[in-house]
């Protein structure tokens, strides 16, 4: 082919290479060259195909081997099959777990069912700066006064110092956001070998309920949260003091259940140890309702307990600081050791922990 | 002309003539590449690359260049089994064993009849490895150069080189053959003078060696 003759680019000046190094390729269209090629890529020779028999036999024999093509048929369904069960599991799984996992885990998990279409109505999401912590609900308006509506009601009521946290007579069920005033057993270690102790009032529950600025955003909503007081006085003291706390790092040293709703109080579930915990321990006074200045004793908040109603989730050693402080600096009355939370007065005027 | 797409569906089904039909068509040049890269156990290795391409047949999806790439690659990997492997391990036969037997043709005779395709890839593999298995895959083989490229494990341009100066060697050899001073060649090439379709030939001046 002469046109793929490489032809020196004649640029006014002399050739570095000279001329007698241009590339001239093959020509392969005729000549030796090309009969060469054309003999090396001809059909078969009969030598070439002796084998065939061979080749033969050696198909029929691997051929036995291969999968049906109704095996096929009938294969591919069945994987396609589990395949969607399997994903439908994980997605149901996912959906279900979505409200009993903490913020961050939970809002990915809404998110990555709502990128399939699966919408869950009511995860808290927490505010900035407090993983874990449950955060307003989104319908929540910042002055509406309807956290009145969701106040807690119900009585105080101790039960046996065995850690539960029995929901209150005529509670019903939490609603979104609202947190149903549960009593709760406070365990405090050596105290629970004193049953007597167990005071049980059973008088109303002051319903506080105040809408408090959320410093964790969410749209500048208010809503109520929980936060029972914890102490351990003489005995196991019940805790119902239904409070309005911010939404980061809310409901430090209280627990919340809903209807029906038990919290299992296993010392390393429930109970922060102030030894392990610092930021749980009774000297912080934002992180414990009664400091160690009303009680002298050791303060354990009541932590795990989780309600399963009202997605909220009781966080030890987080948030501890915006609970009490944000709470309380804004309200005192939602603090979370007021006279008719708790039995012992002497307990419950701990400034420390009202107005830090 | 084989009508690759029906015939192959038919073999993936099962059917051996059509299988047949895709050995003969594809099983010459596939031993004709062999050769040139491990001549002694070409039928051998030949052998073991159709049941390894019939064990996946019923898997494979494409077209005819596609199925004929696949084809090649295969061959390349078991020659690669085979380079590392101890099968190409020369055996010692003792020199008391051998045999003198009486040839019952005449040489030349013999080399007679073979075609000219024979010496063509003889000849083609007289060039240097890289650039035999360029030439055989894109010339004879008729591959596309990003194929080759894929296959050699090279740049294309890398192939277009192989191929450009393998076939300058060939020029190079077939006019040397011809009694034609044309650089440093071999005399063994002068039989390798093929004329297209039949396979007359040149008798080899042996032992004689053509410098420039």
């Amino acid at each position: 082919m002469r046109e793929d003759r490489y032809e020196p680019i004649d640029s006014g000046r002399p050739s570095p290479v000279g001329a007698r190094n241009v590339v001239e390729l093959p020509n392969l269209s005729s000549g030796r060259l090309a009969d060469l090629l054309a003999a090396a890529s001809g059909p078969g020779q009969p030598h070439e195909l002796v084998g065939e028999p061979d080749a033969r036999a050696a198909f029929t024999a691997v051929a036995a081997t291969w999968p049906s093509r109704r095996r096929r048929l009938v294969r591919t369904p069945a994987v396609v099959a589990a395949t969607a069960v399997a994903t439908l599991m994980v997605a149901t799984t996912g959906l279900a777990a979505a409200s009993e996992l903490p913020g961050p885990a939970g809002r990915a998990v809404q998110g990555l069912l709502g990128s399939v279409g699966v919408t869950i109505a009511s995860t808290p999401a927490p505010g900035p700066g407090s993983s874990g912590a449950p955060a307003a609900p989104a319908t929540a308006s910042y002055a509406a006064p309807a956290t009145e509506a969701h106040a807690p009601t119900g009585t105080a009521r101790v039960t046996p110092a065995h850690g539960a946290c029995v929901a209150p007579p005529g509670s019903s069920g939490a609603t979104e956001g609202s947190l149903e005033a549960a009593s709760c057993t406070l365990v405090s270690g050596h105290h629970l070998s004193n049953p007597v102790a167990s005071v049980t009032p059973d008088r109303p529950v002051s319903r506080v309920a105040h809408p408090v600025t959320s410093p964790s955003g969410g749209g500048g909503s208010t809503r109520p949260v929980h936060q029972g007081s914890s102490r351990s006085g003489q005995g196991s003291v019940p805790i119902t003091a239904p409070v309005v706390a911010t939404g980061a790092g809310s409901m430090r040293g209280g627990n919340l259940s809903g209807a029906g709703s038990t919290c299992p109080t296993s010392p390393a579930a429930s109970v922060t140890d102030p030894a392990t915990d610092p930021a749980a321990s009774a000297t912080d006074p934002a992180a414990s309702t009664t400091g160690p200045a009303s009680t002298g004793d050791t303060v354990r908040s009541v932590t795990g307990c989780r309600n399963r109603v009202g997605h909220h989730r009781t966080r030890a050693g987080r948030g501890a600081a915006a609970t009490t402080g944000s709470s309380t600096a804004t309200d005192p009355a939602a603090s979370t050791t007021g006279p008719a939370s708790t039995t012992d007065p002497a307990s419950t005027t701990d400034p420390a922990s009202t107005t830090a | 002309m084989l009508d690759f797409g029906g015939t192959l569906e038919a073999a993936q089904r099962g059917d051996e003539e059509a299988f047949a039909r895709l050995w003969r068509e594809y099983h010459p040049g596939l031993l004709r590449y062999l050769r040139i890269k491990a001549a002694p156990v070409a039928e051998d290795l030949a052998a073991d690359i159709w049941v390894r391409v019939l064990r996946a047949l019923p898997g494979f999806v494409g077209d005819e260049p596609g199925f004929r790439g696949w084809l090649y690659t295969t061959a390349r990997n078991r020659l690669t089994d085979w380079y590392r492997s101890g099968e190409r391990r020369t055996d010692v036969i003792e020199h008391s064993s051998l045999v003198l037997l009486a040839s019952r043709t005449d040489v030349e005779a013999e080399a007679a009849e073979h075609s000219a395709t024979d010496q063509a890839v003889a000849l083609i593999g007289e060039l240097p490895p890289d650039q035999a298995e360029a030439v055989m895959l894109r010339i004879v083989v008729g591959m596309d150069v990003a194929r080759v490229a894929d296959i050699m494990g090279r740049t294309p341009g890398s192939v277009r080189v192989l191929c450009h100066r393998g076939l300058r060697r060939l020029e190079q050899k077939l006019l040397q053959a011809q009694g034609e001073p044309s650089g440093v060649g071999d005399a063994r090439a002068a039989h390798a003078v093929v004329t297209h379709g039949n396979s007359a030939t040149v008798p080899a001046r042996e032992g004689q060696r053509l410098h420039a």
